[in-house]
């Protein structure tokens, strides 16, 4: 039946719950671990289940917005885990902050070259996490979406109901933004990075 | 140069779990699902013009009377279904015809249904079944609420003697306040024990208990295989199988015929064939106000078809896997037993503060089909049960003295010893005896025991398990 069940798209899945509450179960085991991987990189580990959690039952109590059209419900579900995390950005600054002094776990003592490859990687680790923590939060937002979770601009501009050259400028702009702050001391293009962009968003496509 | 995507990409790889644990997650999700499908009887395009108020089954206090700490509970049994919106059902998967009438569609599966193959129990062999519930309970009408889910294992012989283990897991609350209110009633959050097992001379599905209950091997072999037979018997209420003729303590449901026709579906049955099976779905084709769901999904992600009968919240749906029949999700069945036998495990000995006490049956979800094992696969922690079958015309001071005697030699051993009576129409005529032993009985004492039981001619058959 497995079989069966793949047949099934997200939005079958969806539109199957309407009636069948505990269809959404279906969707629940398909993305859960996408947008566990999305919260996970802007949380705290120790709020990270509850705001999973929270963005499958938010999405549950709004499936019957959901638009059956598309079948892959992954934008959706990360545009509502987006919003989940915006009310939780007190905590997501804990979490960024946290990176900054933290890092993986310690690697095995043996071999020497692994300790030197596994420094290199947390002090690139709390490079990126400081930048990212000082993007604008809309820069974030796609971003991650992009590069963190593998979303298509289309798929971006579903997640976060906005227009897919709203996408595109934003990650222009975010890229650029984050080029910035990645930059060592003393060659920003800027003295302060949030100044570097213009306000105003490029065209809606 | 560096791309910022990719040193993004690698930023997240760096610092996210790649295999994080989900069950927990899962847990809580699927516990507001089903708090909010239980609160509001459907989704969100509820058609409120079906509902109506759930219908309750007052049943006995049973066992938690029998704990002593309860002045006065009441066990309640609502089950649950969500009404079916017209016009809103999911696209039919390609293999199966959902644009077919309902009669035309069980129809269509009985025919692929006389196809499978059925297991068969042999000499010292067990039919194992198992499943999966979820169950919402709700204590002093609505004061605290909580989802238990639980796991039911089916030991049978083909005699009908069965064991039953059931495990629950921890409570599982909406919130915080939610548990604390299930601990300030004097509830435990997980029972103790997390198990509990019992071993039955059950045969015939004598014992009116369903799904959580031993002895209710059902043996069908006498059951009719042309369908509206069947279908006459399943709605009379008169297929001899008090599992299925005493299904609700009053008595009453509207879809009570398609309720037993479930219970054959759950099982376990002994005595069936590919004609029977055939026969049982023909025969819900013919029982009145069936109504087809469309592609359903069960609660663990299995897709399948469902049929339902009743309205509002007293209905009872099934899905089924069209390709062959096999049950794999039921919901809304009136079983007068299901956490009976595990609540008072939940009672943590103290001051208990429960008036009134309320289940609701999610759903069941047989788990894989049911398959024949050896004895070996019993679990060690189960007890070892010996059942006798007496036979005619030994009087009652034999047994008397042949038991005693029995009792003096393996008192070391004996955990329980009980006699049942022949039935209604002759209760003092003993009919059969049984024995359990501690679970760490050595074998060869049971072998012992059991060729003393032989060798002493009081006894017809007698049977381990």
């Amino acid at each position: 039946m497995a079989e069966a069940a793949e047949r099934l798209t997200d939005a079958d899945a969806i539109e199957a719950s309407l009636r069948d509450a505990h269809s959404f179960t279906l969707v629940f085991d398909r993305h859960a671990p996408a947008v566990h991987r999305y919260v996970s990189s802007r949380a705290p580990t120790s709020d990270v289940d509850d705001l999973v959690s929270e963005t499958f039952v938010t999405a549950f109590r709004c499936r019957g917005r959901y638009d059956l059209r598309y079948d892959d419900a992954r934008p959706w579900l990360l545009g509502i885990a987006t919003n989940v995390l915006r009310h939780h950005r007190r905590a997501e600054r804990r979490r960024l902050t946290r990176l900054r002094g933290a890092r993986r776990t310690p690697p095995d003592p043996d071999p020497s070259e692994q300790v030197v490859s596994d420094l290199d990687t947390a002090a690139e680790s709390r490079r990126v996490a400081r930048a990212v923590e000082r993007l604008d939060d809309k820069y974030r937002d796609v971003l991650l979406l992009v590069a963190g979770s593998g979303l298509s601009y289309d798929e971006v501009a579903r997640a976060l109901d906005i227009p897919i050259g709203t996408v595109r400028s934003r990650l222009a702009r975010g890229r650029r933004q984050l080029r910035e702050l990645l930059a060592p001391e003393g060659q920003h293009e800027s003295g302060d990075s949030r100044t570097i962009l213009p306000a105003t968003e490029g065209s809606p496509g | 140069m560096i791309d910022e995507l990719e040193l993004l990409r690698r930023h997240v790889d760096t610092t996210v779990d790649p295999d994080p644990d989900l069950q927990s997650v899962r847990r809580r999700v699927v516990h507001a699902i089903a708090s909010d499908a239980a609160a509001t009887g459907r989704g969100p395009r509820r058609d409120r013009r079906g509902s109506r108020p759930a219908r309750r089954a007052v049943l006995s206090v049973g066992s938690l009377a029998a704990a002593g700490v309860v002045a006065s509970v009441v066990v309640l049994l609502v089950i649950t279904a969500p009404p079916v919106p017209r016009g809103t059902g999911p696209r039919p998967t390609a293999a199966f015809p959902s644009h077919l009438p309902v009669g035309d569609q069980l129809r269509l599966i009985a025919d692929r249904v006389s196809d499978q193959p059925l297991p068969r129990i042999g000499n010292g062999q067990l039919l194992f079944t198992q499943a999966q519930l979820s169950v919402f309970a709700s204590v002093n009408n609505g004061a605290a609420q909580t989802t238990i889910e639980l796991s039911v294992q089916k030991w049978s012989t083909g005699g009908g003697q069965t064991c039953t283990l059931l495990s629950a897991q921890p409570a599982q609350f909406a919130s915080p306040s939610e548990q604390a209110a299930w601990s300030a009633l004097g509830l435990l959050d997980s029972p103790q024990p997390p198990t509990a097992s019992e071993c039955l001379e059950g045969g015939g599905g004598s014992s009116p208990d369903a799904i959580t209950g031993a002895g209710q091997l059902i043996d069908v072999s006498a059951l009719p295989t042309d369908p509206t037979a069947l279908a006459q018997q399943l709605q009379a209420g008169t297929t001899g199988i008090p599992a299925l003729d005493q299904l609700l303590p009053d008595g009453a449901a509207p879809n009570m015929a398609f309720q037993r026709a479930t219970l054959l579906l759950i099982g376990p049955t002994v005595g069936a064939t590919p004609q029977f099976d055939s026969a049982l779905y023909q025969a819900i084709a013919r029982l009145p106000a069936v109504i087809a769901l469309g592609p359903m999904v069960t609660h663990d992600g299995q897709a399948g078809q469902g049929f339902a009968s009743g309205p509002g919240t007293d209905q009872t749906t099934i899905v089924v896997d069209p390709a062959t029949g096999r049950l794999l999700e039921v919901r809304g069945l009136d079983d007068a037993n299901t956490l009976t036998a595990l609540a008072p495990h939940y009672l943590a000995g103290g001051p208990m503060k429960v008036d009134a006490y309320s289940a609701q049956l999610q759903w069941l979800d047989p788990v894989g089909t049911a398959s024949v094992v050896g004895l070996s696969s019993l679990p060690a922690g189960l007890p070892l049960y010996v059942f006798a079958t007496v036979e005619p015309g030994v009087n009652q001071g034999q047994l008397d003295a042949f038991s005693q005697q029995l009792f003096r030699q393996y008192s070391g051993v004996l955990r329980s010893s009980d006699v049942n009576a022949a039935g209604p129409t002759d209760p003092t005529v003993i009919a059969s005896f049984d024995w359990s032993f501690a679970s760490s009985t050595s074998g060869p004492v049971v072998d012992q025991f059991m060729q003393a039981l032989r060798a002493s001619g009081f006894f017809a058959a007698v049977t381990e398990i």
